[in-house]
Protein backbone atom coordinates (compact mmCIF):
# COMPACT_ATOMS: atom_id res chain seq x y z
CA UNK A 1 0.00 0.00 0.00
CA UNK A 2 2.55 1.83 0.73
CA UNK A 3 3.89 2.66 -3.17
CA UNK A 4 0.28 4.26 -3.46
CA UNK A 5 0.27 6.77 -0.91
CA UNK A 6 0.85 10.58 -1.85
CA UNK A 7 4.19 11.90 -1.93
CA UNK A 8 4.21 15.45 -0.41
CA UNK A 9 5.11 16.95 -3.86
CA UNK A 10 1.82 15.42 -4.96
CA UNK A 11 0.01 16.32 -2.66
CA UNK A 12 1.30 20.30 -3.11
CA UNK A 13 0.49 19.91 -6.75
CA UNK A 14 -3.35 18.72 -5.31
CA UNK A 15 -3.64 21.35 -3.51
CA UNK A 16 -2.56 23.61 -6.64
CA UNK A 17 -4.67 21.76 -8.91
CA UNK A 18 -7.95 22.36 -6.58
CA UNK A 19 -10.37 24.88 -7.58
CA UNK A 20 -11.27 26.51 -4.51
CA UNK A 21 -9.05 28.69 -2.30
CA UNK A 22 -7.07 27.01 0.23
CA UNK A 23 -5.42 29.23 3.31
CA UNK A 24 -3.93 27.46 6.46
CA UNK A 25 -2.98 29.43 9.23
CA UNK A 26 -1.36 28.75 12.19
CA UNK A 27 -2.44 29.77 16.21
CA UNK A 28 -0.58 33.20 15.33
CA UNK A 29 -2.56 33.75 11.98
CA UNK A 30 0.68 33.23 10.12
CA UNK A 31 0.09 31.84 6.53
CA UNK A 32 1.05 28.11 6.70
CA UNK A 33 -0.35 27.14 3.05
CA UNK A 34 -1.72 29.92 0.40
CA UNK A 35 -2.71 27.18 -2.46
CA UNK A 36 -1.91 28.41 -6.31
CA UNK A 37 -6.24 29.47 -6.50
CA UNK A 38 -5.46 32.25 -3.60
CA UNK A 39 -2.53 33.59 -5.60
CA UNK A 40 -4.21 34.03 -8.81
CA UNK A 41 -7.57 35.84 -7.28
CA UNK A 42 -5.49 37.92 -4.93
CA UNK A 43 -2.33 38.48 -6.85
CA UNK A 44 -0.25 38.06 -4.09
CA UNK A 45 2.11 35.02 -4.40
CA UNK A 46 3.22 32.07 -2.70
CA UNK A 47 5.94 33.53 -1.59
CA UNK A 48 5.15 37.02 -0.36
CA UNK A 49 2.63 35.04 1.53
CA UNK A 50 3.99 31.70 3.40
CA UNK A 51 5.20 32.89 6.77
CA UNK A 52 3.22 36.17 7.00
CA UNK A 53 0.57 37.08 9.03
CA UNK A 54 -3.12 36.68 7.28
CA UNK A 55 -4.20 40.36 8.25
CA UNK A 56 -0.92 42.24 7.04
CA UNK A 57 -1.83 40.01 3.72
CA UNK A 58 -5.24 40.82 4.13
CA UNK A 59 -6.22 43.91 6.05
CA UNK A 60 -9.90 43.64 5.05
CA UNK A 61 -10.70 40.86 6.83
CA UNK A 62 -9.40 42.60 10.19
CA UNK A 63 -12.25 43.00 12.69
CA UNK A 64 -14.33 41.28 9.98
CA UNK A 65 -16.18 37.66 11.21
CA UNK A 66 -13.49 36.29 9.21
CA UNK A 67 -10.93 37.32 11.66
CA UNK A 68 -13.80 35.94 14.69
CA UNK A 69 -14.51 32.91 12.98
CA UNK A 70 -10.40 32.01 12.52
CA UNK A 71 -9.88 33.15 16.41
CA UNK A 72 -12.59 31.32 17.59
CA UNK A 73 -12.02 27.95 15.10
CA UNK A 74 -8.62 28.19 16.69
CA UNK A 75 -9.73 28.62 20.24
CA UNK A 76 -12.88 26.22 20.08
CA UNK A 77 -11.69 23.46 17.25
CA UNK A 78 -15.06 24.19 15.74
CA UNK A 79 -15.93 24.74 12.19
CA UNK A 80 -17.49 28.29 11.04
CA UNK A 81 -19.43 28.83 8.22
CA UNK A 82 -19.13 32.17 6.48
CA UNK A 83 -22.42 32.65 3.92
CA UNK A 84 -22.32 34.67 0.70
CA UNK A 85 -26.14 35.76 1.78
CA UNK A 86 -24.74 37.71 4.74
CA UNK A 87 -21.00 38.55 3.93
CA UNK A 88 -21.11 39.09 -0.07
CA UNK A 89 -17.60 39.65 -1.33
CA UNK A 90 -15.71 39.96 2.14
CA UNK A 91 -11.85 39.13 0.56
CA UNK A 92 -10.53 41.53 -2.20
CA UNK A 93 -10.91 38.53 -4.57
CA UNK A 94 -11.17 39.15 -8.23
CA UNK A 95 -11.93 36.61 -11.47
CA UNK A 96 -9.98 38.64 -13.92
CA UNK A 97 -7.65 41.16 -14.00
CA UNK A 98 -10.55 43.14 -15.49
CA UNK A 99 -13.00 42.56 -12.20
CA UNK A 100 -10.15 44.13 -10.23
CA UNK A 101 -9.90 47.00 -12.34
CA UNK A 102 -13.63 47.58 -11.45
CA UNK A 103 -13.61 46.60 -7.77
CA UNK A 104 -15.86 44.02 -9.03
CA UNK A 105 -15.46 41.29 -6.19
CA UNK A 106 -15.93 37.66 -6.75
CA UNK A 107 -18.82 36.16 -4.40
CA UNK A 108 -17.46 33.83 -1.49
CA UNK A 109 -18.99 31.29 0.18
CA UNK A 110 -16.01 30.39 3.36
CA UNK A 111 -15.55 27.68 5.51
CA UNK A 112 -13.71 28.04 8.19
CA UNK A 113 -12.59 24.50 9.41
CA UNK A 114 -9.79 22.90 11.96
CA UNK A 115 -6.98 21.09 11.25
CA UNK A 116 -5.57 18.77 14.67
CA UNK A 117 -2.21 17.88 14.39
CA UNK A 118 -0.85 16.70 17.85
CA UNK A 119 -1.92 19.63 20.53
CA UNK A 120 -2.38 22.23 18.17
CA UNK A 121 -5.03 23.22 16.51
CA UNK A 122 -4.21 25.16 12.99
CA UNK A 123 -7.17 26.80 10.80
CA UNK A 124 -7.85 26.17 7.09
CA UNK A 125 -10.06 28.76 5.51
CA UNK A 126 -11.84 26.66 2.16
CA UNK A 127 -12.99 30.05 -0.17
CA UNK A 128 -15.82 28.98 -3.21
CA UNK A 129 -16.39 31.38 -5.70
CA UNK A 130 -20.22 31.24 -5.90
CA UNK A 131 -20.22 33.95 -8.33
CA UNK A 132 -21.98 32.20 -10.71
CA UNK A 133 -24.74 31.34 -8.36
CA UNK A 134 -25.30 34.58 -7.34
CA UNK A 135 -25.94 36.46 -10.41
CA UNK A 136 -28.04 33.50 -11.65
CA UNK A 137 -29.95 34.04 -8.25
CA UNK A 138 -30.13 37.39 -8.81
CA UNK A 139 -31.46 36.53 -12.70
CA UNK A 140 -33.96 34.64 -11.50
CA UNK A 141 -34.97 37.06 -8.29
CA UNK A 142 -35.47 39.65 -10.85
CA UNK A 143 -37.80 38.16 -13.20
CA UNK A 144 -39.77 36.73 -9.59
CA UNK A 145 -39.77 40.40 -8.60
CA UNK A 146 -41.36 41.46 -11.93
CA UNK A 147 -43.96 39.28 -11.97
CA UNK A 148 -44.92 39.63 -8.42
CA UNK A 149 -45.00 43.43 -8.77
CA UNK A 150 -47.35 43.04 -11.73
CA UNK A 151 -49.36 41.25 -9.62
CA UNK A 152 -49.30 42.66 -6.37
CA UNK A 153 -48.61 46.23 -7.12
CA UNK A 154 -50.45 49.32 -8.14
CA UNK A 155 -48.90 50.70 -11.39
CA UNK A 156 -50.03 53.98 -11.03
CA UNK A 157 -48.30 54.66 -7.41
CA UNK A 158 -46.21 51.86 -7.06
CA UNK A 159 -48.14 51.17 -3.63
CA UNK A 160 -49.45 47.45 -2.90
CA UNK A 161 -52.41 47.01 -4.74
CA UNK A 162 -55.82 45.97 -2.93
CA UNK A 163 -55.31 42.50 -3.08
CA UNK A 164 -52.39 42.54 -1.44
CA UNK A 165 -53.21 44.66 1.00
CA UNK A 166 -56.13 42.77 2.06
CA UNK A 167 -54.10 39.55 2.39
CA UNK A 168 -51.54 41.59 4.36
CA UNK A 169 -54.41 42.58 6.97
CA UNK A 170 -55.05 39.28 6.70
CA UNK A 171 -51.71 37.95 8.00
CA UNK A 172 -51.20 41.08 10.29
CA UNK A 173 -54.95 40.77 12.08
CA UNK A 174 -54.18 37.03 12.67
CA UNK A 175 -50.32 38.05 13.92
CA UNK A 176 -51.56 40.72 16.38
CA UNK A 177 -54.24 38.27 17.90
CA UNK A 178 -51.29 35.81 18.58
CA UNK A 179 -48.98 38.30 19.98
CA UNK A 180 -51.80 40.27 21.76
CA UNK A 181 -50.14 43.68 19.98
CA UNK A 182 -52.31 46.79 18.96
CA UNK A 183 -52.46 46.67 15.10
CA UNK A 184 -53.51 50.10 13.43
CA UNK A 185 -55.32 50.58 10.10
CA UNK A 186 -55.47 53.96 8.21
CA UNK A 187 -57.62 55.42 5.55
CA UNK A 188 -57.41 58.03 3.36
CA UNK A 189 -60.06 59.47 1.31
CA UNK A 190 -59.23 62.08 -1.69
CA UNK A 191 -61.59 64.63 -1.73
CA UNK A 192 -63.58 65.72 -5.06
CA UNK A 193 -61.15 63.55 -7.36
CA UNK A 194 -63.97 64.10 -9.98
CA UNK A 195 -63.44 68.12 -9.99
CA UNK A 196 -59.75 67.45 -9.97
CA UNK A 197 -59.96 65.10 -13.05
CA UNK A 198 -62.17 67.11 -14.72
CA UNK A 199 -60.12 70.65 -14.63
CA UNK A 200 -56.43 68.62 -15.05
CA UNK A 201 -55.57 66.12 -18.13
CA UNK A 202 -55.09 62.82 -17.63
CA UNK A 203 -50.80 63.22 -17.18
CA UNK A 204 -51.42 65.45 -14.30
CA UNK A 205 -53.02 63.39 -12.65
CA UNK A 206 -51.22 60.30 -13.07
CA UNK A 207 -48.24 62.97 -11.55
CA UNK A 208 -50.51 63.82 -8.47
CA UNK A 209 -50.85 60.18 -7.64
CA UNK A 210 -47.11 59.06 -8.28
CA UNK A 211 -46.09 62.03 -5.74
CA UNK A 212 -48.62 60.66 -3.15
CA UNK A 213 -47.41 57.56 -3.48
CA UNK A 214 -44.01 58.11 -3.27
CA UNK A 215 -44.58 60.36 -0.50
CA UNK A 216 -46.31 57.21 1.59
CA UNK A 217 -44.11 54.85 1.11
CA UNK A 218 -41.15 57.47 2.35
CA UNK A 219 -43.32 57.58 5.37
CA UNK A 220 -43.88 54.22 6.12
CA UNK A 221 -41.63 52.03 8.27
CA UNK A 222 -40.13 49.99 5.24
CA UNK A 223 -40.03 46.99 7.49
CA UNK A 224 -43.81 45.22 8.42
CA UNK A 225 -45.41 48.56 7.34
CA UNK A 226 -47.57 48.75 4.00
CA UNK A 227 -49.42 51.42 2.23
CA UNK A 228 -51.60 50.58 -1.09
CA UNK A 229 -53.61 52.17 -3.01
CA UNK A 230 -56.95 50.42 -2.06
CA UNK A 231 -59.66 52.11 -4.42
CA UNK A 232 -59.98 54.89 -6.62
CA UNK A 233 -59.59 57.38 -4.33
CA UNK A 234 -58.79 55.89 -1.16
CA UNK A 235 -55.50 54.92 0.34
CA UNK A 236 -54.80 52.29 3.03
CA UNK A 237 -52.07 51.75 5.50
CA UNK A 238 -51.51 49.08 7.89
CA UNK A 239 -49.50 49.44 10.49
CA UNK A 240 -48.53 46.46 12.68
CA UNK A 241 -47.71 46.78 16.66
CA UNK A 242 -48.61 50.25 16.69
CA UNK A 243 -50.89 51.92 19.65
CA UNK A 244 -52.99 54.64 19.73
CA UNK A 245 -50.45 57.61 20.59
CA UNK A 246 -47.88 56.71 17.77
CA UNK A 247 -51.09 56.25 15.57
CA UNK A 248 -51.78 59.43 16.36
CA UNK A 249 -48.53 61.12 15.84
CA UNK A 250 -48.86 58.92 12.36
CA UNK A 251 -51.69 60.13 11.03
CA UNK A 252 -50.50 63.54 12.08
CA UNK A 253 -47.42 63.54 10.12
CA UNK A 254 -48.79 61.34 7.42
CA UNK A 255 -52.10 63.68 6.76
CA UNK A 256 -49.31 66.95 6.41
CA UNK A 257 -47.26 65.66 4.31
CA UNK A 258 -50.33 64.90 2.07
CA UNK A 259 -51.69 68.05 2.43
CA UNK A 260 -48.61 69.30 1.22
CA UNK A 261 -47.92 67.51 -1.47
CA UNK A 262 -51.53 67.62 -2.80
CA UNK A 263 -51.43 71.34 -2.29
CA UNK A 264 -48.43 72.06 -4.42
CA UNK A 265 -50.49 70.18 -7.15
CA UNK A 266 -53.31 72.07 -6.56
CA UNK A 267 -55.31 68.65 -5.84
CA UNK A 268 -58.17 68.25 -3.77
CA UNK A 269 -58.18 68.03 -0.25
CA UNK A 270 -58.47 64.49 1.83
CA UNK A 271 -59.88 63.03 4.84
CA UNK A 272 -57.47 60.70 7.10
CA UNK A 273 -59.09 58.07 9.66
CA UNK A 274 -57.49 55.55 11.71
CA UNK A 275 -58.40 53.46 13.84
CA UNK A 276 -56.29 50.64 16.49
CA UNK A 277 -57.27 47.51 17.83
CA UNK A 278 -55.79 45.28 19.79
CA UNK A 279 -57.34 42.21 18.56
CA UNK A 280 -58.40 39.24 20.63
CA UNK A 281 -58.67 35.37 19.91
CA UNK A 282 -62.76 36.43 18.93
CA UNK A 283 -62.02 39.52 17.29
CA UNK A 284 -63.05 40.13 13.77
CA UNK A 285 -61.18 41.82 11.02
CA UNK A 286 -64.62 43.55 9.84
CA UNK A 287 -64.65 45.37 13.32
CA UNK A 288 -61.13 46.99 12.56
CA UNK A 289 -61.99 47.85 8.78
CA UNK A 290 -65.79 48.98 10.45
CA UNK A 291 -64.27 51.66 13.11
CA UNK A 292 -61.69 53.21 10.54
CA UNK A 293 -64.21 53.92 8.27
CA UNK A 294 -65.77 55.55 11.21
CA UNK A 295 -63.25 57.57 12.03
CA UNK A 296 -63.08 58.43 8.00
CA UNK A 297 -66.84 59.28 8.33
CA UNK A 298 -66.05 61.21 11.17
CA UNK A 299 -63.65 63.39 9.83
CA UNK A 300 -65.45 64.06 6.82
CA UNK A 301 -68.43 65.08 9.17
CA UNK A 302 -65.89 67.53 10.48
CA UNK A 303 -65.17 69.18 6.70
CA UNK A 304 -62.64 68.64 4.28
CA UNK A 305 -58.96 68.23 5.54
CA UNK A 306 -59.62 66.58 8.58
CA UNK A 307 -58.00 63.96 10.18
CA UNK A 308 -59.42 61.53 13.02
CA UNK A 309 -58.44 58.70 14.91
CA UNK A 310 -60.20 56.23 16.70
CA UNK A 311 -59.73 53.48 19.53
CA UNK A 312 -61.51 50.60 18.97
CA UNK A 313 -60.69 49.44 23.00
CA UNK A 314 -61.50 52.52 24.38
CA UNK A 315 -64.53 53.82 22.17
CA UNK A 316 -62.62 57.37 22.10
CA UNK A 317 -62.27 59.66 19.02
CA UNK A 318 -59.11 61.98 18.81
CA UNK A 319 -58.70 64.22 15.93
CA UNK A 320 -55.25 64.77 14.76
CA UNK A 321 -54.71 67.43 12.31
CA UNK B 1 -32.84 8.27 33.75
CA UNK B 2 -32.94 10.21 37.02
CA UNK B 3 -33.93 13.82 37.13
CA UNK B 4 -32.19 16.49 36.96
CA UNK B 5 -31.67 18.88 40.09
CA UNK B 6 -33.08 22.34 39.92
CA UNK B 7 -28.97 23.08 40.54
CA UNK B 8 -28.00 21.22 37.54
CA UNK B 9 -30.53 23.01 35.73
CA UNK B 10 -29.99 25.81 36.27
CA UNK B 11 -26.25 25.67 35.68
CA UNK B 12 -26.79 24.36 32.47
CA UNK B 13 -29.04 27.37 31.41
CA UNK B 14 -26.23 30.15 32.97
CA UNK B 15 -23.59 27.76 30.89
CA UNK B 16 -25.85 27.98 27.76
CA UNK B 17 -26.64 31.90 28.16
CA UNK B 18 -22.70 32.44 27.79
CA UNK B 19 -22.94 30.61 24.79
CA UNK B 20 -26.05 32.93 23.74
CA UNK B 21 -24.54 35.67 24.79
CA UNK B 22 -21.19 34.93 22.55
CA UNK B 23 -23.52 34.11 19.85
CA UNK B 24 -25.11 37.45 19.92
CA UNK B 25 -22.26 39.35 19.60
CA UNK B 26 -21.00 37.73 16.36
CA UNK B 27 -24.90 38.24 15.48
CA UNK B 28 -24.32 41.68 15.62
CA UNK B 29 -20.78 42.24 14.15
CA UNK B 30 -22.80 40.58 10.85
CA UNK B 31 -25.52 42.77 10.99
CA UNK B 32 -23.90 45.98 12.33
CA UNK B 33 -26.78 46.05 14.67
CA UNK B 34 -27.40 45.00 18.02
CA UNK B 35 -28.95 41.37 17.96
CA UNK B 36 -29.74 40.48 21.99
CA UNK B 37 -30.18 36.45 22.32
CA UNK B 38 -31.54 34.97 25.55
CA UNK B 39 -32.01 31.03 26.08
CA UNK B 40 -34.21 31.52 29.64
CA UNK B 41 -34.89 28.35 30.38
CA UNK B 42 -34.09 24.85 29.76
CA UNK B 43 -36.04 21.33 29.54
CA UNK B 44 -34.67 17.86 29.67
CA UNK B 45 -37.46 16.21 27.94
CA UNK B 46 -37.61 12.46 25.79
CA UNK B 47 -37.27 12.98 21.84
CA UNK B 48 -41.22 12.25 21.04
CA UNK B 49 -42.25 14.97 23.74
CA UNK B 50 -39.46 17.49 22.57
CA UNK B 51 -41.28 16.94 18.83
CA UNK B 52 -44.32 16.77 20.23
CA UNK B 53 -43.42 20.29 21.69
CA UNK B 54 -42.70 21.74 18.40
CA UNK B 55 -45.62 19.96 16.38
CA UNK B 56 -48.09 21.11 19.16
CA UNK B 57 -47.53 24.91 18.33
CA UNK B 58 -49.39 26.35 15.71
CA UNK B 59 -47.25 26.40 12.88
CA UNK B 60 -45.73 23.33 12.09
CA UNK B 61 -43.29 23.30 8.93
CA UNK B 62 -39.53 24.33 10.43
CA UNK B 63 -36.38 25.33 9.31
CA UNK B 64 -33.87 24.24 11.39
CA UNK B 65 -29.90 23.80 11.23
CA UNK B 66 -28.55 20.98 12.73
CA UNK B 67 -24.39 20.40 13.77
CA UNK B 68 -23.13 16.42 15.37
CA UNK B 69 -20.61 17.49 17.91
CA UNK B 70 -18.29 14.39 19.12
CA UNK B 71 -15.75 14.24 21.75
CA UNK B 72 -16.19 13.94 25.75
CA UNK B 73 -20.38 13.58 24.86
CA UNK B 74 -21.58 13.18 21.55
CA UNK B 75 -24.56 15.63 20.54
CA UNK B 76 -26.80 16.31 17.87
CA UNK B 77 -27.29 19.78 17.98
CA UNK B 78 -30.09 21.82 16.31
CA UNK B 79 -31.92 25.43 15.91
CA UNK B 80 -35.17 25.60 15.44
CA UNK B 81 -37.32 27.77 14.20
CA UNK B 82 -40.85 28.09 12.73
CA UNK B 83 -40.15 28.72 9.12
CA UNK B 84 -42.29 32.37 9.42
CA UNK B 85 -39.31 33.24 12.12
CA UNK B 86 -36.53 31.97 10.14
CA UNK B 87 -37.54 34.04 6.80
CA UNK B 88 -37.78 36.79 9.59
CA UNK B 89 -34.81 36.40 10.50
CA UNK B 90 -32.99 36.30 7.22
CA UNK B 91 -35.23 39.29 6.11
CA UNK B 92 -33.82 41.54 9.15
CA UNK B 93 -30.21 40.03 8.18
CA UNK B 94 -29.74 40.24 4.52
CA UNK B 95 -32.06 43.17 3.86
CA UNK B 96 -35.25 44.88 4.53
CA UNK B 97 -35.87 45.63 1.25
CA UNK B 98 -36.32 41.99 0.16
CA UNK B 99 -39.69 40.60 -0.18
CA UNK B 100 -40.41 37.58 1.25
CA UNK B 101 -40.24 35.59 -1.62
CA UNK B 102 -36.44 36.77 -2.20
CA UNK B 103 -35.89 36.22 1.40
CA UNK B 104 -36.21 32.56 1.15
CA UNK B 105 -33.68 32.57 -1.93
CA UNK B 106 -31.17 33.27 0.88
CA UNK B 107 -32.82 31.46 3.84
CA UNK B 108 -30.71 27.82 3.12
CA UNK B 109 -27.27 30.05 3.19
CA UNK B 110 -28.24 32.43 5.88
CA UNK B 111 -29.53 30.31 8.24
CA UNK B 112 -26.42 27.95 8.37
CA UNK B 113 -24.33 30.32 9.44
CA UNK B 114 -26.77 31.88 12.31
CA UNK B 115 -27.14 28.53 13.18
CA UNK B 116 -23.28 27.73 13.26
CA UNK B 117 -22.92 30.67 15.19
CA UNK B 118 -25.47 29.65 17.83
CA UNK B 119 -25.08 26.10 17.85
CA UNK B 120 -20.88 26.53 17.94
CA UNK B 121 -20.88 28.99 20.87
CA UNK B 122 -23.57 26.79 23.23
CA UNK B 123 -21.01 24.32 23.06
CA UNK B 124 -17.88 25.90 22.97
CA UNK B 125 -19.65 27.25 26.02
CA UNK B 126 -19.51 23.91 27.21
CA UNK B 127 -16.62 22.91 26.32
CA UNK B 128 -14.92 25.92 28.13
CA UNK B 129 -16.56 25.58 31.41
CA UNK B 130 -15.78 21.55 31.38
CA UNK B 131 -12.42 21.94 30.33
CA UNK B 132 -13.23 19.49 27.52
CA UNK B 133 -13.48 19.94 23.73
CA UNK B 134 -16.11 19.14 20.47
CA UNK B 135 -15.08 18.49 17.07
CA UNK B 136 -17.98 19.08 14.39
CA UNK B 137 -19.25 18.81 11.42
CA UNK B 138 -20.31 21.80 9.21
CA UNK B 139 -23.73 22.90 9.82
CA UNK B 140 -26.85 21.52 7.46
CA UNK B 141 -30.01 23.02 6.62
CA UNK B 142 -33.42 21.30 6.67
CA UNK B 143 -37.12 22.40 6.03
CA UNK B 144 -39.97 20.64 6.76
CA UNK B 145 -41.92 19.31 9.69
CA UNK B 146 -41.10 17.54 12.93
CA UNK B 147 -40.41 14.72 11.08
CA UNK B 148 -38.33 15.91 7.93
CA UNK B 149 -36.47 17.92 10.20
CA UNK B 150 -35.00 14.72 11.81
CA UNK B 151 -36.33 15.05 15.06
CA UNK B 152 -38.01 11.95 14.74
CA UNK B 153 -35.42 9.86 13.38
CA UNK B 154 -33.93 6.29 14.42
CA UNK B 155 -35.74 4.32 17.62
CA UNK B 156 -32.37 4.94 19.84
CA UNK B 157 -33.51 6.40 23.06
CA UNK B 158 -32.36 10.11 23.39
CA UNK B 159 -32.49 12.75 25.87
CA UNK B 160 -33.43 15.92 24.59
CA UNK B 161 -32.36 19.40 25.87
CA UNK B 162 -34.59 21.79 25.05
CA UNK B 163 -34.08 25.57 25.41
CA UNK B 164 -36.36 28.49 24.29
CA UNK B 165 -34.37 30.86 22.70
CA UNK B 166 -35.54 34.64 22.21
CA UNK B 167 -33.48 36.86 19.35
CA UNK B 168 -33.93 40.40 19.07
CA UNK B 169 -33.18 41.69 15.99
CA UNK B 170 -33.94 45.81 15.57
CA UNK B 171 -36.58 45.58 17.93
CA UNK B 172 -38.09 42.77 16.18
CA UNK B 173 -38.78 39.51 18.85
CA UNK B 174 -38.22 36.15 17.16
CA UNK B 175 -38.55 32.88 19.23
CA UNK B 176 -36.90 29.54 18.10
CA UNK B 177 -35.82 26.11 20.29
CA UNK B 178 -32.21 24.80 20.69
CA UNK B 179 -32.54 21.25 21.03
CA UNK B 180 -29.18 19.41 22.26
CA UNK B 181 -30.07 15.07 21.50
CA UNK B 182 -28.06 12.96 23.41
CA UNK B 183 -27.93 9.35 23.76
CA UNK B 184 -27.97 7.91 27.25
CA UNK B 185 -24.51 7.33 27.51
CA UNK B 186 -23.52 10.95 26.67
CA UNK B 187 -26.07 12.10 28.74
CA UNK B 188 -24.31 10.70 31.87
CA UNK B 189 -20.88 12.23 30.79
CA UNK B 190 -22.88 15.44 30.13
CA UNK B 191 -23.90 15.24 33.53
CA UNK B 192 -20.57 13.94 35.19
CA UNK B 193 -19.30 16.75 33.28
CA UNK B 194 -21.08 19.12 34.82
CA UNK B 195 -20.90 17.52 38.52
CA UNK B 196 -17.47 18.00 38.57
CA UNK B 197 -17.57 21.37 37.35
CA UNK B 198 -19.96 22.26 40.25
CA UNK B 199 -17.85 21.19 42.39
CA UNK B 200 -15.00 22.83 41.19
CA UNK B 201 -17.40 25.85 41.85
CA UNK B 202 -17.84 24.65 45.64
CA UNK B 203 -21.87 24.35 44.63
CA UNK B 204 -21.72 21.20 45.69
Amino acid sequence: MLNHALSPHSLQAIVDAIEIGLIAVDSQLSVLCWNRWIARHTDIPLDTAEGALLLDLLPEAAGTRLEQAVRQTISTGLPTLLSPALHGALLPLYRTPEDRQKNFRMHQLLHVVPIREDERVACLIQITDVSANISRERQLRLQAEQLQRASTEDPLTRLANRAQFEKQLQHQFTRAQGNHRPLTLVFADLDNLSEFNATHDAAQSEMLFAALGECFKKMIRPLGDLAARYGDDRFAFLLPAVDSVDALEFTRCLFQEARQVLASAGGPGVVFGAATMTPTPQSEISTLVSACDVAVFQAKHEGSNRAVHFDTDSGNFQSCD
Amino acid sequence: MERLSDLELDALGEIFNIGVGRAASSLSLIVNDEVLLSAPRVQVVQREEASAFLSDSELSMFSAVTQTFSGSFDAQAMLVFPETNALEIVRLMVGPHLSIEEVSEYEQEAMCEVGNIILNACMSALADLFHISFDSTLPMHRYGDAGLIGLIQDNDEHIVLLLQVEMTISQYRIEGHILFLLSIPSMQSLLDCLNAYLREQGLI
